[in-house]
């Protein structure tokens, strides 16, 4: 029994004792698992052709005898290798990994003899709920989870530790749920709270403080490999803040953590798609980009890639699918093949390591997207009052006499019905330009920026069927382009949108940077030198050469063009098609034919308020017939057009209001799937190297786990993979979930390698507990708060952390739970904490990131004039999830304590203990700012005598009281420091100074200054930096 | 070891700070506690040697298979100075002398030198550029090095030159991770940390890694360089710096004097004292003991970065500015952290990358100007090293991130010479340690372009490193998020002929 206790890990559950079979995942798969490199699931390493993973391959009968002989030790080929004195034959072989001693000969030997069962790896077994383990005697366990530890403390004789005091229980599940101790008045009244269930009410409370979202937020964003910069040389600044802002809000909603999967993974293809769940997919544009001169793009792309499937493995799955991009996985049945399926479910996005970082969304704050929609309802105000018919008409008349006949507009001055315009453009419109004279023909024009060395589209498709435009033998394709004389772009490009080949229809004009389709096709084509700049020109395109012919339908446009080192400017008029016996469509001359073609496709694009009336039909009113036509004229014919241009004037405030705030927009980094006629092929990389393809394959998921969805022959989306993850099939996602947010408590997981529950990971302490937990979660609706609920407020959690010697013997990892954990707080809650306790927190959250005080010279940036502008306004005591994040040179306090550089993604921080932790604590500017602030607090809030100041200082600082002889070192630091600030007045001076706290009246600058010193020490009492 | 130190902590806190308040905090902190706890601090303390050895990771140890006590093979070094040139210096214009280029030179090179793969800047067809610089054979052993490095020629038959590396990276930043980390991509540690991780420090007041950065500019790759990657933190390099705090923190804020410090450890170890009594974790007392470490450092390291102290002879013989962040005070300091026990010291030395796209960065002005600053120091940190019979245990290594073209850049038509990144190809020189004095190893192409002779890729050196340092390259593991890790991924061998 001793043997089984140690080998399992002091698991209690089912222990292997001589009465009961032995377990094979317990017992024998970790010593079969020192075999696997030379004999397991890599096909490449396979030494003598064994494998002793699967049991029909061990007992296979080979030239010598089997490896395996159920029921017989000695006839076994695999003890007698063992158990050899001979060095030559003995396994494993000496070097090659620890031998098997004598304990495990036993229990290999009477695992063979009890006939050599397999299981499958736990964590591969749906976690099913277990029947409770009984009730115990007395009201100790208070959640279904205490029930799983009394039983094991009953089973090993333990008995839980007390309750810790209520000031400790408050700070400790604070700092848990909110990374933030609590304040004085909130503990007080808990302390005084006679309520039976007073914690409870307690945890409430913290579950519904915007801190939260922050607090778990900032475990995501390891997870996420989150910064605030791209990495590598140039390391240049990314825009991705307002996705951890959507992290937090997501924390905060207690979004269902199978959303919040299927969101991060593919927001962009859900079918309620919208700006919110487009920027979830930002979580994958957290990787690397290299932007360094003349680096291969592709080498990066595929090195993101690959960072996607590895981070999607470990952060969803605890699954180190990493080695599997190299060659089989060594110990789980992960193959090579498997894993390259899966990175062809992130292998046919848009981006592609370039320095634009294209594809990017353009976010507005939830603010600005409202006040925008105020602007624009007040603006329609205004238009429709000026839409008098009449008046319309007469303006209409005089300007439509010179509108070019003979030909067809695919994109004239109207966006055709139906037509989506994709999520580049905020408003869901084209950039119309009021000011530039249109070319000949038209009434209006678009105007078109591009960033640097980057891409920029205005594009729509999906033209109602009705409205599409046909090619017809001999047309001709133009464009009309006014390229800005001072500031042209690189290359411009006109891409076609057909029904039969998508968007596989590409000219361009200039350079070659615009990466889609295969050049010298139809696909990307070149017609010649970019048009001279400064005036309309007109471009044409004989349809054919890019494979429109005769019968193809269009369905969209796209206008695109790449800027040159300093960005361009073009002016993109009409597209359309020229032929001889053109006319214009009905839709923009006859109500009721736009009311068809519109009708046709469900409203699509119409406001919310007007789409019911239009599918209303006969049914509608005469009211709902006006207010439609009125749209109509104002949005889809050209009187619409002018009575805008007409009202510009009138217009410009609200105008110029719109685009501010169109300004303020962010472009951030998202996933945007590639156009079906361009997706790339995905091939086996030999030895995981990019310029070594292998066989192709298509998206699939292990063979080993669930079935996907779709499996039906057709090609799973990345749409799919998300619901694969999030799918209550799936044996591991809410285990790693839940085992993440247990590490939390309890500093430690269930499985204490949270980052691999494969079959190299340690087993759970105790699986049935976790599986229990982790069916509750699914139960619940996937609800963070209630697992978090659960937990805290459970008899496990609130016990003592206090540790006497001897437990500390026989248990130092608190495998038994039979008392409270204790351990170092993370960096980011070192620094909220000093800053709580100082009162100086601004509470302030989103936005981008902020520059609190750090010391000079940590940014020397190659190549680059970014510089640390430290913040002089309250954004200097923001929480730390808002401090930038540099990948190569982060904020130096949290480096020191162990916060990773974000590179990759970081399921465990490791906690070290050093020197350099202590001079961050007792010298880094920011905590010397604290102390001052905590000194100033304290006197302000305990005027009346010093001792009583001391007190409100110590427990600002650790929520508890302190006890006499606590106070009796502070009282002594006290006065020694007054004495020798008293004698050296110019040091208070300097040190009062440096903590940017003005000094209270009252006090003299000595008596500050030494506050200010015992407010130092406050804030580096190891009792501050541990939660226990 | 005693002999070596021209700096003893001990003596220095004495001396600075006072005796009596130091036997006060020791009899404070020992005497406030309960017998039980004071015993378990004392044997805490005795039991460790040298705050880096790893102590003070909380989480379960993830090494697989390593007795940090024991080295695999007796090691020939026990320290390592990396002297690394940032942005790469030409080979064809230091150490690797290519006369037969003088036949081509201003021609269009041979078709098969173009590789635009992997040229980061070259356009079209480039013109071959030989070396404006002579080479003379030098010492007995004859090892032909340029005009430039008049002072390293001295040091000839000291030095293994080695002309025959090579690397996969075309671009700084993934180079020089794959250099240091093993890897391309971020994230992994870097050789200092391995080290470190390894061999644990000798120094209980200074860090066991410390790199020094000149030039201006830290290198390309950032701080992942010398980044501890899933290693403890305590492994990490830790920078130290001429201006400002010598290490970040290291000095105490305004007002805030070393007799008010002292005081402060003293209250924290009596408050935390207390606390230990009632928690009962180890862990408290382990940070007693850190906070009474950093306290120690505060005096240590500037003591150790101050060279003012030097001789005026010596900072003449380095050409060192005492104040200054230059490459040849760094060298100075590399003598004084080595006398120290600092395991792995790291210079970097920003401003070798020569395109050739303006005089501040071609091969007429700025490599003659780059190879002064450093020539002299490396010779005088050499000699030093030779004088003080340190160099026998001591791993001396000079390199860039990879080579440079045979061919001139002329980026945009420039008129400047300079020569554009080359991975397949570079020279570096070894001294010291362990490695086979006076050779040149490995042997490249009439155009120094590819390797005829015994390549060496950067796993090999890596390896061989190691190797010099007592570790079998493939047995230095450690564990992380279920997969083993070592610096030279799944390559790497270590390179005989480099072994005395």
């Amino acid at each position: 029994m001793m043997i089984a206790v140690f080998l399992s890990g002091g698991s209690v559950f089912g222990m292997d004792d001589v009465e009961t079979p032995i377990s094979f995942n317990r017992s024998i798969r970790p010593i079969l698992a020192r075999c696997l490199p030379c004999h397991g699931p890599d096909a490449g390493a396979r030494a003598a052709d064994l494998r002793l993973d699967r049991r029909d391959d061990a007992i296979r009968s080979r030239r010598r005898g089997a490896a395996i002989v159920p029921g017989e030790p000695t006839e076994s080929l695999l003890l007698q290798r063992v158990r050899t004195s001979d060095p030559d034959r003995l396994m494993p072989p000496p070097g090659n990994g620890a031998p098997i001693d004598a304990a495990e000969l036993e229990l290999l030997e009477r695992w063979i003899e009890t006939g050599a069962e397999y299981e499958t790896h736990w964590a591969w077994i749906h976690p099913s709920s277990s029947p409770l383990p009984p009730e115990v005697e007395g009201d100790w366990p208070r959640r279904d989870l205490d029930r799983y530890v009394a039983a094991r403390h009953r089973s090993l004789d333990l008995r839980p530790s007390p309750e810790a005091s209520r000031a400790v229980l408050a700070r400790r599940a604070s700092l848990d749920l909110l990374g933030i101790p609590p304040t004085l008045q909130s503990v007080d009244a808990f302390m005084n709270d006679q309520r039976e269930d007073a914690f409870e009410h307690f945890v409430d409370d913290l579950l519904e403080s915007p801190a939260f979202g922050e607090r778990w937020a900032r475990v995501w964003l390891d997870v996420a490999r989150y910064a605030d910069t791209r990495g590598y040389e140039a390391d240049r600044q990314r825009t991705i803040w307002p996705w951890r802002d959507w992290v937090i809000r997501a924390f905060n909603a207690d979004m269902p953590y199978d959303r919040f999967t299927i969101e991060q993974i593919a927001g962009d293809l859900i079918p309620d798609a919208d700006d919110d769940s487009r920027l979830a997919t930002a979580f994958h544009r957290n990787t690397m980009n290299n932007d360094e001169g003349g680096t291969r793009d592709e080498e990066f792309r595929v090195a993101a890639v690959i960072d996607r499937v590895n981070t999607t493995m470990s952060a969803w799955m605890g699954l180190t699918a990493e080695c599997a991009a190299c060659h089989d996985h060594k110990y789980d049945p992960i193959e090579q093949r498997e894993y390259y399926q899966l990175a062809a479910f992130f292998n046919t996005t848009m981006d592609a390591d370039r320095p634009d970082e294209f594809p990017l969304l353009t976010h507005l704050v939830a603010e600005d997207r409202s006040r925008r929609e105020d602007l624009k309802a007040e603006r329609d105000e205004i238009l429709a009052r000026l839409l008098d018919p009449a008046e319309a008409s007469l303006v209409v008349s005089a300007a439509s006499d010179d509108r070019s006949i003979g030909s067809v507009p695919i994109l004239g001055d109207l966006l055709p019905p139906g037509a989506s315009p994709l999520d580049e453009l905020v408003d869901g419109d084209l950039p119309w330009d009021n000011v530039i004279a249109p070319p000949p023909g038209a009434l209006r024009a678009r105007r078109s920026v591009a960033p640097a060395n980057g891409i920029v589209q205005h594009h729509f498709n999906d033209v109602a069927p009705a409205a599409q435009v046909e090619i017809a033998e001999g047309d001709l394709l133009t464009v009309w382009v006014l390229l800005d004389a001072e500031n042209p772009p690189d290359q411009i490009m006109l891409q076609v949108h057909s029904a039969a080949k998508a968007w596989g229809h590409r000219a361009y004009w200039g350079a070659d940077h615009v990466p889609w389709g295969v050049e010298g096709t139809p696909q990307r084509l070149r017609l010649g030198d970019l048009p001279e700049t400064g005036d309309w020109r007109r471009l044409e395109i004989d349809p054919l050469e890019i494979g429109l012919e005769p019968g193809s339908l269009i369905t969209g446009v796209a206008c695109t063009q790449h800027g040159d080192a300093d960005g361009g400017l073009t002016h993109w008029g009409p597209v359309a098609v020229e032929r001889a016996n053109a006319t214009s469509p009905t839709w923009q001359t006859d109500f009721d034919a736009w009311l068809t073609v519109l009708a046709s496709v469900d409203g699509r694009g119409l406001p919310d308020s007007l789409r019911g009336s239009l599918l209303a039909g006969d049914g509608r009113s005469e009211k709902e017939r006006a207010s439609l036509e009125a749209h109509w004229r104002l949005n889809a014919t050209p009187a619409g057009v002018i009575v805008r241009r007409s009202v510009a004037v009138e217009l410009d405030p609200i105008e110029k209001e719109i685009t501010a705030i169109k300004a303020r927009s962010r472009q951030v980094p998202v996933l945007r799937e590639q156009a079906e006629s361009d997706l790339r092929d995905t091939f086996i990389l030999t030895k995981g190297d990019w310029r070594s393809p292998a066989e192709a394959v298509l998206p699939a998921t292990p063979a080993f786990l669930h079935p996907i969805n779709g499996d039906d022959g057709s090609r799973p989306s990345r749409l799919e993979l998300a619901e694969w993850l999030a799918d209550h099939r799936n044996p591991l996602t809410a285990r790693v979930h839940v085992n993440r947010v247990w590490e939390r408590f309890f500093g430690r997981g269930l499985v204490e390698t949270s980052e691999d529950f494969g079959t190299q990971g340690m087993p759970p302490d105790d699986q049935a507990m976790l599986d229990h937990l982790a069916v509750q979660f699914m139960d619940s609706g996937w609800s963070h708060k209630m697992l978090c609920r659960e937990i805290v407020t459970s008899s496990t959690y609130r016990q003592s952390s206090v540790v006497s010697s001897q437990a500390l013997q026989t248990d130092p990892l608190n495998r038994n739970l039979a008392r409270g954990a204790r351990f170092r707080l993370e960096a980011e809650a070192i620094r909220d904490s000093a800053l709580v306790a100082s009162g100086l927190r601004s509470d302030r959250m989103y936005g981008p990131p902020v520059f609190p005080p750090q010391p000079d010279g940590v940014w020397q940036i190659v190549y680059s004039g970014e510089r640390w502008n430290t913040a002089m306004d309250d954004d200097r005591y923001r929480r730390a999830i808002y401090t930038f994040w540099r990948r190569t040179a982060p904020y130096p306090s949290m480096i020191a304590f162990d916060a990773g550089s974000r590179e990759t993604c970081a399921v465990r921080r490791l906690r070290t203990n050093t020197p350099l932790q202590a001079l961050v604590t007792l010298n880094d500017i920011a905590f010397i700012e604290t102390a001052g602030g905590l000194a100033r607090r304290a006197h302000a809030e305990a005027p009346d005598s010093q001792r009583l100041e001391l007190e409100r200082a110590f427990r600002l600082a650790v929520i508890r009281s302190p006890e006499e002889a606590e106070i009796e070192i502070l009282e002594q630091l006290l006065e020694a420091q007054t004495l020798r600030f008293r004698e050296t007045p110019e040091q208070a001076a300097a040190l009062i100074l440096a903590s940017g706290v003005e000094r209270p009246e009252e006090l003299e600058p000595a008596d500050f200054a030494a506050r200010i010193v015992v407010a130092n020490v406050l804030l580096n009492l190891d009792e501050f930096l541990n939660r226990g | 070891m005693a002999s070596r130190k021209n700096v003893d902590p001990q003596d220095l806190q004495r001396r600075l700070v006072g005796e009596e308040l130091h036997a006060t905090t020791r009899r404070t902190f020992l005497g406030q506690m309960g017998s039980g706890i004071g015993g378990m601090a004392l044997a805490w303390a005795a039991a460790q040697d040298g705050w880096a050895g790893g102590f003070g990771d909380s989480s379960a140890s993830g090494a697989v298979g390593l007795d940090l006590s024991r080295p695999h093979f007796a090691p020939r070094a026990k320290r390592v100075i990396y002297l690394h040139m940032a942005g790469s210096p030409p080979h064809h214009d230091l150490l690797d002398p290519k006369p037969k280029l003088l036949d081509w030179n201003g021609k269009p090179c041979p078709d098969h030198l173009l590789d635009p793969e992997n040229f980061a800047f070259i356009k079209g067809h480039p013109e071959v550029l030989a070396s404006p610089y002579a080479f003379q054979p030098r010492g007995k052993s004859g090892t032909e090095i340029s005009e430039l490095l008049p002072e390293l020629s001295r040091h000839a038959d000291r030095i293994a030159v080695v002309r025959s590396m090579h690397t996969d990276q075309f671009n700084h930043a993934p180079a020089q991770l794959l250099l240091y980390t093993g890897s391309p991509r971020l994230g992994r540690p870097s050789i200092g940390s391995w080290i470190s991780y390894g061999l644990g420090s000798e120094n209980r007041d200074l860090p066991a890694y410390v790199v020094l950065v000149s030039g201006g500019k830290t290198p390309s790759a950032g701080k992942s360089v010398w980044g501890n990657g899933f290693l403890p933190s305590v492994h990490q390099g830790v920078q130290c710096r001429s201006d400002g705090d010598p290490v970040l923190f290291a000095s105490n804020p305004p007002g805030i004097d070393r007799e008010t410090r002292g005081a402060t450890i003293e209250a924290l170890a009596e408050l935390n004292g207390l606390q230990c009594e009632r928690n009962g974790d180890p862990e408290t007392l382990a940070r007693i003991a850190q906070y009474e470490l950093a306290f120690r450092m505060q005096v240590a390291v500037p003591e150790v970065m101050d060279i003012a102290h030097e001789s005026p002879e010596t900072i003449e013989r380095y050409g060192a500015t005492p104040g200054a962040a230059s490459f040849a005070n760094n060298c100075l300091l590399a003598r004084r952290m080595l006398e120290n026990d600092v395991r792995f010291i790291q210079l970097f030395d920003w401003g070798w990358d020569t395109h050739g796209t303006n005089p501040s960065d071609d091969i007429i002005n700025q490599l003659p100007k780059k190879c002064r600053e450093t020539d002299r120091p490396i010779a005088a940190l050499l000699d030093d090293l030779v004088e003080r019979g340190l160099l026998e245990d001591t791993l001396v290594i000079w390199s860039g991130e990879f080579g440079r073209t045979a061919m001139n850049e002329r980026r945009n038509g420039s008129t400047y010479f300079g020569r554009d990144h080359h991975p397949h190809c570079f020279s570096i020189w070894m001294a010291g340690g362990g490695v086979k004095p006076g050779i040149v190893h490995g042997e490249t192409c009439d155009f120094g372009a590819e390797i005829v002779k015994d390549p060496v890729h950067v796993h090999d050196l890596q390896a061989t490193v190691l190797r010099l340092l007592g570790f079998d390259h493939e047995r230095l593991i450690r564990r992380h998020q279920g997969r083993d890790f070592r610096l030279t991924d799944v390559h790497g061998s270590v390179v005989p002929g480099l072994l005395a």
